[in-house]
C-alpha cells in the first residue's frame, strides 16, 4: 500500500504546507476581498437603484397629482368663461331685443295716428261731399234749399 | 518508495509478458520527479506535488480571473455561488463570529474539492487519497481548534469534556469519553477522506481492469458500472470536500461558542 510508505511522508508534507499556505494566501489576500467586494458592491447597487426608483416613482406620482389639479383647474375656469359669456350674449341678446321692440312700437303708433289723421280727413271731406251732396238732393226734391248750418248738423248726426 | 516501485515494475513486467494481472493500487505510487535532499531530508518535488501545484494553480486560476462585473458572467456566477455557499455554511453554523476563518475553510474546502474532482481524471493522481495528506490537514484542523478555544476561553475551554447537567458519579464514566472523542476528532476526519478517495479510485480501477479483461465481448458490464460509480464518486468528491470543511466549522465553533 504506497500510502503506508514512510519515506514519502516528508515530502508530502512539505509539498503540502507550500502549496496549501500559497493558496491559503491567494484566496485570503486575493480572491476573496475581490469576490465579496463584487458581491457587497452590487447588493449595495441594486439598493441603490431601488432607491431611486421609488423616488422616481413618488415624482411621477406627485406630477400626475399637479396635472390632475391643473387640469381640475382649468376646466373650472373654462366653465366660468362659458358661463360669463352666455351670460353676457343673453343679456346683449334681450337689450337688442328691447330695442327692436321700443322702436317697432313707436313705428306702430306712428302709422296709427298717421292713419287716424288721414280717417279723419277723409270723413271731413266725406262730410263736406255729403253736404254738398245732400243739399242738392233735397234741393231737387223739396224746391227748397236747406240752411248750412242744418245740413252740416244733420251730416254730422248720420257720421256720428 | 523503492520497494514499491519495484513490485509494481514486476507487476507491468507481468502484464508485458502477455499474462493479466489487476494492480489497482499503482494509481497511488508516488514517484520523484525532482529529487531533493536538504541535510538529509528526503523533500523530493513528486507526482503527487505536482498535483498540488496544479491544484494551487486550477484555484487560482478559478478565483482570480471571470472579473468582478455588477452583471456577473457565468464564471464570475459560479465563483459568487461557491463564496456564497461556504459564507452560508459558516453563518449557519459558527454565527458571524467566525469571520476571521472564512479564509481557512474556504481554502480548504476549494483544496480538498479540487484534490478530489482532478483525482477522477485518468491518469491524474489523487491528492487526498494519501492518509498523511488528510491527516496533515485534519491536525491543522485540530490544532487551530484547541488554540482558538484556550485563546478564546483560557482554561475554562477543559469545560468542554464536562457534559452539563450530568450528575457527578457520571462524570467518571463521560470525561475520559469526551477526552477520547475529542483527540480521535484528527483521526475521523483524515481518515473518512482518505479512505473515500482510496476505495472509490480502487474500485474504478478495479472495474477498468475488468474492462479490459473481459474485452470486447463481456466488458460492457463492468464498463456501464463503471460509469455509474463515476457518477458516484464525483458526488463523493465533492460530498466529501463539504464534510470537511462542515466539520472544520463544527469544531471552530466548539472552539469559539463552547455550546456543547
Amino acid at each position: 500500500m504506497p500510502q503506508l510508505d514512510f519515506s514519502t511522508y516528508l515530502s508530502q508534507i512539505f509539498w503540502l504546507a507550500i502549496t496549501f499556505g500559497a493558496l491559503y494566501l491567494i484566496v485570503a489576500r486575493m480572491a476573496l476581498p475581490a469576490i465579496g467586494g463584487a458581491i457587497e458592491h452590487r447588493r449595495s447597487r441594486i439598493a441603490d437603484d431601488l432607491d431611486a426608483a421609488e423616488r422616481f416613482k413618488r415624482d411621477a406620482e406627485k406630477a400626475l397629482a399637479d396635472y390632475e389639479s391643473s387640469l381640475a383647474e382649468s376646466r373650472a375656469r373654462a366653465q366660468k368663461l362659458v358661463q360669463e359669456q352666455k351670460e353676457k350674449v343673453t343679456a346683449e341678446l334681450e337689450a337688442a331685443r328691447a330695442r327692436t321692440e321700443a322702436e317697432l312700437s313707436a313705428k306702430i303708433a306712428e302709422a296709427e295716428a298717421r292713419v287716424r289723421a288721414s280717417k279723419e280727413e277723409a270723413l271731413k271731406e266725406l262730410g263736406g261731399a255729403i253736404g254738398g251732396l245732400t243739399g242738392e238732393i233735397v234741393t231737387r226734391l223739396t224746391g227748397e234749399e236747406p240752411s248750412p248750418e242744418r245740413l252740416k248738423k244733420a251730416v254730422e248726426k248720420v257720421l256720428g | 518508495m523503492a520497494s514499491e516501485a519495484a513490485a509494481h515494475k514486476a507487476a507491468e513486467a507481468a502484464e508485458a509478458a502477455g499474462g493479466f494481472s489487476i494492480d489497482p493500487m499503482h494509481q497511488f505510487v508516488i514517484h520523484r520527479i525532482i529529487p531533493v535532499k536538504i541535510g538529509g531530508l528526503d523533500l523530493s518535488f513528486t507526482n503527487s506535488s505536482l498535483w498540488m501545484v496544479i491544484i494551487v494553480a486550477l484555484a487560482a486560476l478559478f478565483l482570480l480571473a471571470g472579473g468582478r462585473r455588477v452583471v456577473p458572467t457565468r464564471w464570475q456566477s459560479l465563483k459568487e455561488m461557491t463564496y456564497e455557499f461556504i459564507a452560508g455554511t459558516m453563518r449557519d453554523i459558527l454565527g458571524d463570529s467566525g469571520r476571521a476563518f472564512f479564509p481557512f475553510v474556504f481554502t480548504l474546502f476549494i483544496f480538498i474539492l479540487l484534490a478530489n474532482m482532478l483525482g477522477m481524471v485518468p491518469y491524474s493522481f489523487t491528492v487526498t487519497s494519501h492518509i498523511i495528506v488528510t491527516f496533515a490537514l485534519a491536525l491543522v484542523v485540530f490544532v487551530l481548534a484547541t488554540i482558538v478555544g484556550f485563546i478564546k476561553h483560557g482554561a475554562g475551554y477543559l469545560k468542554l469534556f464536562v457534559p452539563s447537567g450530568v450528575p457527578a458519579y457520571m462524570l467518571v464514566l463521560l470525561v475520559p469519553i469526551e477526552i477520547i472523542s475529542y483527540f480521535t476528532r484528527p483521526m475521523s476526519l483524515s481518515v473518512r477522506l482518505f479512505a473515500n478517495m482510496m476505495a472509490g479510485h480502487t474500485m474504478l480501477k478495479v472495474f477498468g481492469a475488468f474492462v479490459v479483461g473481459l474485452g470486447i465481448i463481456g466488458g460492457w458490464a463492468p464498463l456501464a458500472m463503471m460509469v455509474a460509480l463515476s457518477g458516484l464518486e464525483v458526488l463523493v468528491a465533492f460530498l466529501q470536500a463539504y464534510v470537511f470543511a462542515v466539520l472544520t466549522v463544527i469544531y471552530l465553533n466548539d472552539a469559539i461558542n463552547m455550546h456543547h
